[in-house]
């Protein structure tokens, strides 16, 4: 029976006016993979935030190696070997890889740094992971996922016992997601435990042990994950049954083309051609950096382009800018909501009216009361959960953000909705009702485009799904012939 | 208990302003007594607000839209020292005005336009522009004020109506027009949604670059305005006229919660921020403190101001987190 390394006693966390934890307790075993999931909001991140230090719990406590704290200090946390690596990568993209690694913890005697430790440790690491990183190199020139790599080998090098990894795959491909899974199982057999957090269950049925449910501050159920299924995470994740996971499509695309693409060149997109009918779902897959975020740049004006036609109903379309493609009906809803969708600190009233509020004006003069009775309706309609109409957005939840944006779309009366990502970092009861959405918008004669990396996703939603790699399309795949193994191996370039 | 705290500490991060205004006026009251708090005292810091109040909320419209702007100052000095040239060469006095005031909107734009096309900060091409401006302003007038202007421009610095100042009700109205713009019209919105986030606005279909466009025009147009208020109130356009404007006007600005970042501002705090200035002005003055003392006390003041914009997002993130 493998040690306790840690464990978490009745930890409670309130902030003003809310308890974000109520009374978690689990433990964590020596070299175990332990899932910790649950929706956005479900307490994950502040029960993170209690054991690396960055907050006190107000009441409980976390065991550590036996001994027992009432709340951890940062110092004290990476002293204890915890380390984490977020979405964000707490890195320098200047300096090489080793500085990188040894960020704050550089070896050496007085003030001479001893770079050739360096160099060999860093070294050492990369092999132990069976990766193959110029640890000389600067950090810039690597890939996302590389540089997720050397997040770890940073924690590695400052002798951790506990690895917390939250959402480690989200800008991962399939490919480079199995290495880190390499990566995970390599450290476990040191006898590193690890924390994992993720959106996407299938990778824990792949890499983890045991699994911790969290649900509005609590926790809701610990399973081993060899005794538990999909569906049942998901119903104690939302504390409810989800039956169909990807809803059922009601309405068939129509014959009419309303967009189409002849030869489009531009912001490294190569020779792009394809249509787009009314009502229609059409998905976009790809590999991370295939090029398909900076397609819809070009289609909606954001980005040059060089060569090429596009037809709008049927009228050729020449924009120059955003607002030119807006006018002609084609809206993006950028894969960045926080910084490129939203003004995070302004209402709810005010970002869903954004780009229609000359609409409600008379010579220049905002008529706000029809603002607000349109952003009344547009609520009601896609069941936006805000106490009010004047709540900054910053405070919504990811789901909810996203509906604004696709309200304020609608209320713009676009009819050709580009999604770019439009579930990443979501949870999955939201994820589900942005899916209903998208539906809903077909079945009004809108037509919408989808980028995602989740092929399972496209697969769920698309009418058709188009592929691109590094630039180009590579292919179509209908709805009867959808085959993962077949798009992922379009996508990866083998034809 | 937590309630009340929350709902004190949000009230205070939003009259800080008022409260500190509040604080001054009381102390100056107390310590030069009989002097300070009087009638004519007060309509006199007013007055002399005035000018420099305009061309706050010129500078006002540029920070909305996350520009810093430097180069007020000697537009300001230009368009007095310019119309008192003019004149001397002839030209009535009207036209001569409008020609100015043209010019000073052309250099406003001429910012703009620098900032855009070669995506440099505006803070840093209107330090340049105040530089280049306040020197070729000194060698038109040939190093000297420049005297000679008709008296029928003395109205609109020195008159008054009733007890009130001219530049003070004009000073007045503009505030009320912008609090309109802001507050009521699209424009104001797209305002505020280009300081906030300049993605966001672009990629909603704003034509970023011309608010841009008209925000420089608004400042430059106020800049004037207040630039001729003062040549009309000296009597004279000078060359030197704009010395600590342009950081006063920013501290202002700042000082009544216009955020250095963009996207927020209130015109009811620029104009609290303007009175702060001025009261500190005056009752330094009064006070006989020299203009040096003068210039660490506003420089600490700017210095307090910016620690308090940015200390107080931290403070209403704390409020508002659940």
């Amino acid at each position: 029976m493998a040690k306790t390394v840690l464990s978490f006693k009745d930890i409670t966390k309130e902030f003003p006016g809310v308890r974000a934890l109520k009374g978690i307790t689990f433990s964590l075993k020596e070299g175990e993979v332990l899932a910790l999931i649950g929706e956005n909001g479900a307490g994950k991140s502040t029960l993170i935030k209690c054991l690396t230090g960055a907050y006190e719990p107000s009441f409980g406590e976390i065991c550590l190696q036996n001994k027992a704290f009432r709340h951890l200090s940062p110092k004290l946390a990476k002293q204890m070997g915890i380390g984490a690596v977020y979405q964000e990568f707490n890195l320098v993209p200047d300096l090489p890889v080793v500085e990188n690694i040894f960020m704050g913890n550089l070896p050496g005697k007085g003030i001479i740094v001893d770079y050739a430790a360096m160099l060999s440790l860093s070294k050492e690491i990369f092999n132990s992971f069976g990766v193959d990183i110029d640890p000389r190199m600067e950090l810039k020139q690597l890939s996302p996922a590389m540089m997720q790599i050397v997040e770890i080998a940073k924690a590695i090098a400052q002798n951790l016992k506990i690895l917390i990894l939250d959402e480690p795959t989200a800008p991962l491909t399939t490919k480079e997601t199995e290495i880190l899974f390499d990566i995970i199982r390599k450290i476990k057999v040191k006898g590193v435990s690890v924390i994992y957090i993720s959106h996407r269950l299938e990778e824990i049925f792949q890499i983890c042990d045991r699994v911790v449910v969290m649900r509005d501050g609590e926790k809701v159920g610990e399973r081993l994950v060899c005794e538990t299924d999909r569906q049942e995470l998901i119903r104690l994740m939302i504390g409810r049954e989800l039956t169909n996971y990807f809803p059922q499509r009601r309405t068939c695309p129509t014959k009419e083309v309303i967009l189409k693409t002849q030869g489009l060149w531009g912001n490294g997109s190569r020779d792009i051609t394809f249509e787009l009918h009314r009502g229609e779902i059409l998905g976009f897959a790809g590999l991370v950096g295939a090029g398909r975020t900076e397609l819809m740049s070009v289609l909606f004006c954001d980005a040059k382009r060089e060569a090429g036609d596009v037809l709008v109903n049927g009228k050729p379309f020449n924009g120059k800018h955003p607002w030119h493609a807006i006018q002609r009906g084609i809206a993006l809803l950028p894969e960045d909501r926080k910084q490129k969708g939203l003004l995070m600190d302004k209402s709810v009233s005010v970002n869903i009216t954004l780009s229609s509020i000359k609409k409600f004006s008379r010579f220049g003069i905002i008529n706000f009361s029809l603002e607000k009775e349109f952003v009344r309706i547009y609520c009601d309609k896609l069941a936006v959960k805000t106490p009010s109409l004047e709540q900054p957005v910053q405070y919504l939840s990811g789901g909810n953000q996203q509906k604004l944006i696709v309200a304020k779309w609608m209320v713009t009366d676009c009819d050709i909705i580009i999604f770019d990502e439009p579930t990443r970092g979501i949870d999955v009861g939201a994820k589900h009702e942005i899916y209903e959405l998208i539906h809903q918008l077909v079945e009004e004669g809108r037509s919408v485009i989808i980028i995602s990396s989740d092929f399972e996703e496209l697969i769920g939603l698309a009418d058709r799904i188009a592929v691109m790699s590094e630039g180009e399309l590579v292919g179509f795949a209908d709805k009867k012939d959808y085959d993962k193994e077949v798009l992922l191996d379009m996508a990866s370039g083998k034809r | 208990m937590n309630k009340i705290k929350n709902t004190a500490v949000t009230l205070l991060s939003k009259c800080i302003s008022q409260i500190i205004l509040m604080i001054l006026v009381i102390f100056f009251a107390l310590q030069v007594k009989g002097i300070f708090f009087t009638t004519t005292n007060l309509i006199s810091i007013v007055r002399q607000v005035s000018t420099m109040g305009i061309a706050a909320l010129g500078v006002s419209f540029l920070m909305i839209t996350g520009n810093l702007d430097f180069s007020m100052g000697s537009i300001y000095a230009f368009v007095g020292t310019f119309t008192a040239i003019l004149n001397l060469l002839n030209i009535h006095i009207v036209p001569a005005m409008l020609i100015a005031a043209l010019c000073g909107i052309g250099i406003s734009c001429f910012t703009c336009w620098i900032s855009i096309s070669f995506k440099i900060p505006r803070l840093i091409s209107s330090m340049a522009m105040q530089q280049l401006i306040n020197g070729l302003c000194v060698i038109i007038a040939g190093n000297k004020t420049v005297y000679g202007l008709p008296e029928s421009i003395k109205w609109l610095g020195q008159g008054y109506i009733g007890i009130i100042p001219v530049s003070s009700i004009l000073f007045a109205a503009l505030a009320v027009l912008v609090a309109f713009v802001f507050n009521k019209t699209y424009f104001g919105r797209y305002l505020f949604a280009v300081g906030g986030n300049e993605d966001v606005a672009r990629l909603s279909g704003i034509n970023v670059n011309k608010i841009k466009y008209l925000a420089s025009i608004i400042a430059g147009l106020l800049a004037s305005i207040a630039g001729l208020i003062s040549m009309s109130r000296t009597f004279s356009g000078s060359p030197y006229a704009g010395g600590t404007l342009s950081t006063d006007v920013i501290s202002a600005a700042v000082l009544g919660g216009v955020s250095i970042m963009g996207g927020t501002g209130k015109t009811s705090g620029l104009v609290t921020g303007i009175l702060i200035i001025g009261t500190l002005t005056v009752g330094l003055n009064m006070m006989n403190m020299n203009a040096n003392s003068q210039d660490v006390f506003k420089g600490a003041m700017l210095l307090v101001a910016v620690i308090l914009d940015s200390r107080s997002k931290g403070i209403k993130k704390l409020a508002m987190r659940r």
